[in-house]
């Protein structure tokens, strides 16, 4: 069991709730899809299995009974019993240990797993906190100091850890331009415009959260836009809202919207915006769909190298 | 035979793609979003796909490891028309509303904007014929379509922090019933004590895309003889 002495920003997730958003019911899930994963194989665990996710640090964990773990994605400074803890490799931690995330040295989103995963009950097929809909997770909301988290007993006793040092923080290598695939209305901009979206440092806002990053600058088109009817988004669209104040939509994004969207964020790019803390700037660059897929593929089919070598480590 | 209305495909993203009618809130486009949305489902299963219908459009979730845009979008345009048996049947269903001013904060507003007493108002409102048209937005929020215009009514300036479960609204050219309480911006007049939303029930959500709504109306006491809170 694991006990929140101080919760910060931080919920309960898997990789999201599928097959619903006919319902109205949002995906949810992690925002680093691949830092998430990361942390599930370095234990042998499964893509999917319920880990925890923390926003900017503010954490304490009260670790009750000795496991391995793994923290991946966000550099939040994790420190166990004051000593730093390295991410991106399973550790062991004893019983009594205490394990404190503090404050960003880089990236925004940590992820620390557990091996088997954290208990969780699945809601509509997920562990995932929705917590606007108060569903999933731990009790439909996000962790709150006093919380109690169970996991499975230690199968494992101290082993010597071979683990892959070029794959630590694979959300970090990139810091080119954003790859976007323009939508139906970008083509409604401009070209001053949408030369502007394209030389813009876009800034990070503060009132950015796992619906959406907002962006600080403004993009107004030279005509007000025809109002248009709510149709389905996914993550990385960019909502260009009337105030002109763009919105890229993220992990607990509604399942339609009604904004006109000027492209999607390419899925490579995913962890790069679920790693963005306010006052980081974003360029955006025009990709195609295919060149996107070719590039995801690629990145894809690397990962799951890694992993199929990851599970035999475990469990051979 | 009438010549099938045309759609366009267009890429959202890498992982997903959106078929596009002419963008108009009407029953026809409707059905076929949902006609195609149940072809695809029935040919390519929901594991591989995630349709999510709306008014006029239709997304389609993929995983780009399998498919792509151009894949998904010559199967479409080849699958046979009538492969898709849409949406079940036309059910009928009956939602009780209370519109007690106790439980309808924005009725008397409502009223003076369309210029109607609030008796005529609530006569338009309940004897109108709605239609579900998809759900979003909210787990269980249905977008009806069928509000008489006389209704129409801008959403309010500024969004109430918190509207109960069971609320109805009205907003701009559409009517709806708020499934759990959350902010929003519509103007309330009325209120069900009907439960819209059950995670234990599959599916979850009561009302489904393509049935039939008509409105009970029931009294105060009669609300609370349902089980509503006010």
């Amino acid at each position: 069991m694991i006990v929140f002495e101080s919760a910060g920003i931080s919920s309960l997730q898997d990789l999201g709730r599928y097959g619903l958003q006919n319902q109205g019911i949002g995906t949810c899930g992690v925002m680093d899809r691949m830092a998430a994963r990361v942390a599930n194989n370095l234990l042998g665990n499964t893509d999917n299995a319920a880990l925890i996710e923390i926003a900017l640090g503010g954490a304490r964990l009260r670790i009750a009974q000795t496991q391995w773990f793994a923290i991946t994605g966000a550099d939040l400074q994790a420190e166990a019993d004051g000593m730093p803890v390295e991410l991106c490799r399973p550790i062991r931690l004893e019983a009594g240990s205490l394990l404190q995330f503090k404050q960003p040295r880089h990236g925004c989103r940590a992820y620390l797993a557990v091996q088997d995963g954290f208990v969780a009950e699945p809601v509509l097929g997920s562990a995932s906190t929705d917590v606007r809909a108060g569903l999933g997770g731990y009790h439909g909301r996000a962790f709150q100091r006093g919380d109690r988290l169970a996991y499975s007993p230690c199968r494992y006793g101290e082993k010597s850890v071979r683990w892959h040092t070029s794959w630590a923080n694979p959300a970090f290598p990139d810091t080119g331009p954003l790859p976007f695939i323009p939508d139906a209305h970008w083509s409604w901009l401009d070209e001053p415009r949408q030369e502007q979206f394209l030389v813009t440092a876009w800034q990070v806002s503060r009132n950015s959260d796992r619906m959406g990053l907002r962006l600080e600058q403004c993009l107004t088109p030279e005509h007000p836009w025809p109002s248009l009817l709510s149709s389905g988004v996914a993550f990385g669209s960019i909502q260009l809202p009337p105030d002109g104040h763009p919105i890229i939509l993220a992990a607990d994004r509604q399942t339609t919207g009604g904004y006109p969207l000027l492209g999607t964020v390419a899925g490579i790019a995913h962890s790069r915006l679920a790693q963005c803390r306010p006052g980081d700037s974003l360029r955006f660059i025009p990709v195609s769909a295919a060149d996107a897929v070719q590039q995801w593929r690629r990145r894809e089919g690397h990962y799951r190298q890694w992993r199929q070598h990851m599970a035999q480590w475990w469990h051979a | 035979m009438q010549p099938a209305p045309e759609f366009s495909l267009s890429p959202l993203g890498d992982s997903a793609l959106v078929l596009a009618f002419a963008p108009r809130i009407d029953p026809d486009i409707n059905h076929r979003v949902h006609a195609i949305a149940s072809a695809l489902l029935a040919s390519l299963g929901s594991d591989r796909v995630e349709c999510v219908p709306a008014y006029h459009t239709l997304t389609v979730h993929f995983d780009p490891m399998q498919d792509d845009f151009e894949t998904l979008s010559t199967l479409i345009v080849g699958m046979p028309e009538e492969s898709g048996h849409a949406l079940q049947s036309a059910r009928q269903i009956s939602i009780p509303v209370c519109y007690d001013a106790r439980l309808a904060p924005d009725l008397a507003a409502v009223a003076e904007h369309a210029g109607l007493s609030t008796e005529t108002l609530v006569h338009l409102h309940s004897t109108a014929d709605y239609r579900v048209y998809f759900l979003g937005f909210k787990p269980g929020f249905a977008y009806l379509g069928g509000l008489p215009e006389a209704l129409h009514m801008p959403r309010r300036a500024s969004p109430r922090l918190s509207v109960p479960a069971g609320a109805v609204g009205i907003g701009g050219a559409q009517t709806g019933i708020y499934p759990s309480a959350s902010p929003g911006g519509w103007q309330l007049i009325g209120r069900t004590p009907l439960s819209l939303f059950d995670v234990q029930k599959s599916p979850p959500s009561l009302l489904q895309p393509g049935d039939r709504l008509k409105v009970e109306v029931i009294t105060f006491a009669e609300f609370i003889a349902l089980g509503g809170v006010p």
